[in-house]
């Protein structure tokens, strides 16, 4: 869909959250809490501690100061005042579902890893839904292929770590 | 989008501005439906003619459909062109022109006032000049999108002969110059309902469908096929309709049989590439009117090949059930969002979509529309006028959730902070 691999990478690992939140989304409308061993509570930790944070340490670093060295500011802003109100909803959402990994849900725990995934959810969707629109394809239109291969450099070493 | 995103807040048009419009077009829902328990004698067997169905009618296109539309459009079409508005007051003089205009002409259509009415088209026809010189000024200074550009490009040119049809029509109540005054009002519903609604609704479809679902927007042939096939659609019903030749009609109910399909199909492209699968009650509706949109070029058939029903029919499937029905689905969708964008957390952060839009609203809203829509269907084929009144009724319990939903969203706003 994008030439440029850094925006490309990013479309994919969005396809991979959407994915993941819309599940997250059907369960935690469930009155019935979700088994210790369920998968979404391990993809989600896994998503959460390999992936979302990374993602969003990645832009902030690299993305929006490329973007406001060429008079981008506003976005890089806008989006990382998003990634600040969803980072400590991902560590609470990261705590609850990793105590519940290994002893269940009791129904504190489950209202709380509802309340912190509804709202987990809300913010992502609209956040992704803003980054495919807005930020990936003005990446696409002004970075050069050195900047490409110099961040792609960094991302892929960011992953592999 | 990048312009509406870097510029965050600031070049957002005050919230106050398009809720105005989605205001009074939920009030004037609300009003639509009263007028419809009322006009329910008259309503299963409208053909045209001043009077209450002839108010209601309008209730719902001028007082609902556009009212929603230019609040919509003055807001998204700068985020899909990437130009913002050049002011804003301009916006707030075509809602001081429009509201009060709409309001004129409706009452002197259920009055039988002419100079109520023709004071109320001339409010009405300056109102929407105006947000129709503002519509070419963003279009004209455009460079992206070049497909949603040729729809608004079309519905711009329809808008402005449907004012001026609109008008005349007007004051041919007061001086009867107009030589075949009906087929003068069918060419007006054809300009207002597919012209300028229809092919608004469809070009917007084109940046709304894939911001919702993720997804990108359809490009190349295929959907510029679709555009052609659309104004193709309008153009020849315009002829068939001034010339009075029921071929040319059936031949653009052929095309606009054709021309929703392709739509259809394109957008069902759309989903299916799209991220987001699941898409809420909103699509449940937008899925409805798109089957609408397909049905409404078959009742027009049925409507020339002599079936009593079938005029009735063919305008309640295309401004019922087709814009109507998928005007709200919009509408349910953008008015959370853009609260959203001018109201913060008194914890800090953005606010969640869920502050502003309660559920429960939503879903009496949906049930009562599409049980409203039936009922009245059926009313027109049995020819049943307490059946329409029932059904009218159902329709008010819908439009009053919906009010309340919009209600709430608008208290959040007013207040500023949640």
């Amino acid at each position: 869909m994008f030439a440029n691999r850094i925006s490309q990478t990013l479309h994919e690992e969005h396809r991979a959250t959407i994915e993941l939140m819309e599940r997250l989304e059907t369960m935690i409308a469930r009155k019935q809490p979700l088994e210790a061993g369920d998968a979404l509570l391990r993809d989600l930790v896994a998503a959460i501690d390999n992936d979302t944070l990374r993602h969003f340490d990645f832009e902030e670093s690299h993305l929006f100061p490329l973007l406001q060295s060429v008079g981008d500011q506003l976005i890089g802003d806008h989006l990382t005042e998003e990634h600040d109100a969803m980072r400590p909803l991902a560590e609470k959402l990261r705590t609850v579902a990793g105590a519940a990994q290994a002893a269940g849900f009791d129904a504190v725990g489950w209202k709380a890893f509802q309340q912190a995934g509804a709202a987990f959810v809300q913010r992502m969707l609209i956040h992704v839904q803003k980054e495919e629109m807005a930020l990936l394809p003005l990446v696409e239109d002004m970075m050069d292929a050195d900047a490409e291969a110099r961040l792609h450099g960094i991302y892929a070493g960011a992953s592999a770590a | 989008m990048t312009l509406f995103l870097a510029s965050a807040r600031s070049r957002l048009l005050p919230a106050s501005v398009p809720f105005r419009f989605f205001a009074i077009a939920a009030a004037l829902h609300v009003a639509l439906w009263v007028a419809l328990i009322f006009a329910a004698g008259e309503f299963t067997q409208f053909r045209g003619g001043v009077g209450h169905a002839l108010g209601a009618a309008h209730l719902l296109t001028v007082g609902v459909l556009t009212m929603t539309a230019v609040g919509a459009a003055m807001q998204l079409l700068p985020v899909a062109t990437t130009r913002p508005l050049a002011a804003v007051w301009p916006t707030k003089t075509v809602f001081c022109l429009l509201a009060p205009g709409a309001l004129a002409l409706i009452f002197g259509m259920f009055a039988a006032h002419v100079g109520a009415m023709i004071a109320g088209a001339t409010a009405c026809a300056a109102g929407l000049l105006l947000f129709a010189g503002l519509l070419a000024d963003n279009l004209r200074r455009a460079s992206s999108m070049p497909l949603v550009r040729a729809y608004g490009w079309a519905a711009f040119v329809a808008l402005v002969l449907l004012l001026a049809l609109g008008f005349a029509l007007a004051l041919d109540n007061s001086l009867g110059f107009l030589a075949d005054h009906a087929g003068l009002a069918l060419v007006h519903m054809i300009l207002g309902a597919f012209g300028f609604m229809g092919l608004l609704a469809l070009g917007l479809s084109h940046v709304l469908v894939p911001m919702f679902a993720l997804s990108s927007a359809p490009k190349g042939r295929v959907a510029w096929a679709g555009f052609a096939l659309a104004a193709a659609t309008v153009a020849a019903a315009i002829i068939g309709a001034l010339l009075g030749l029921p071929s040319v009609l059936a031949g653009a109910c052929g095309l606009g049989f054709a021309a929703a399909l392709l739509h259809l199909w394109l957008m069902r492209a759309t989903l299916k590439s799209g991220m987001r699968k699941r898409l809420g009650l909103s699509f449940v509706l937008v899925r409805v009117a798109w089957a609408a949109l397909a049905l409404t070029p078959l009742f027009g058939l049925a409507a020339l090949a002599g079936w009593g029903p079938g005029g009735t029919l063919f305008g309640l499937v295309a401004l019922g059930g087709w814009l109507m029905t998928f005007l709200f689905a919009i509408l349910q969708r953008i008015a959370p969002f853009l609260a959203s964008m001018h109201v913060s957390r008194t914890g800090g952060g953005p606010a969640l979509l869920s502050d502003f839009s309660a559920a429960a609203p939503l879903k009496v809203h949906a049930c009562c529309h599409f049980a409203a829509l039936a009922g009245l269907a059926l009313a027109i084929v049995l020819d049943n006028a307490p059946l329409a009144a029932l059904a009218a009724c159902v329709g008010l319990a819908g439009a009053l959730a919906f009010g309340l939903f919009l209600a709430g969203i608008v208290k959040t706003l007013a207040s500023g902070k949640i």
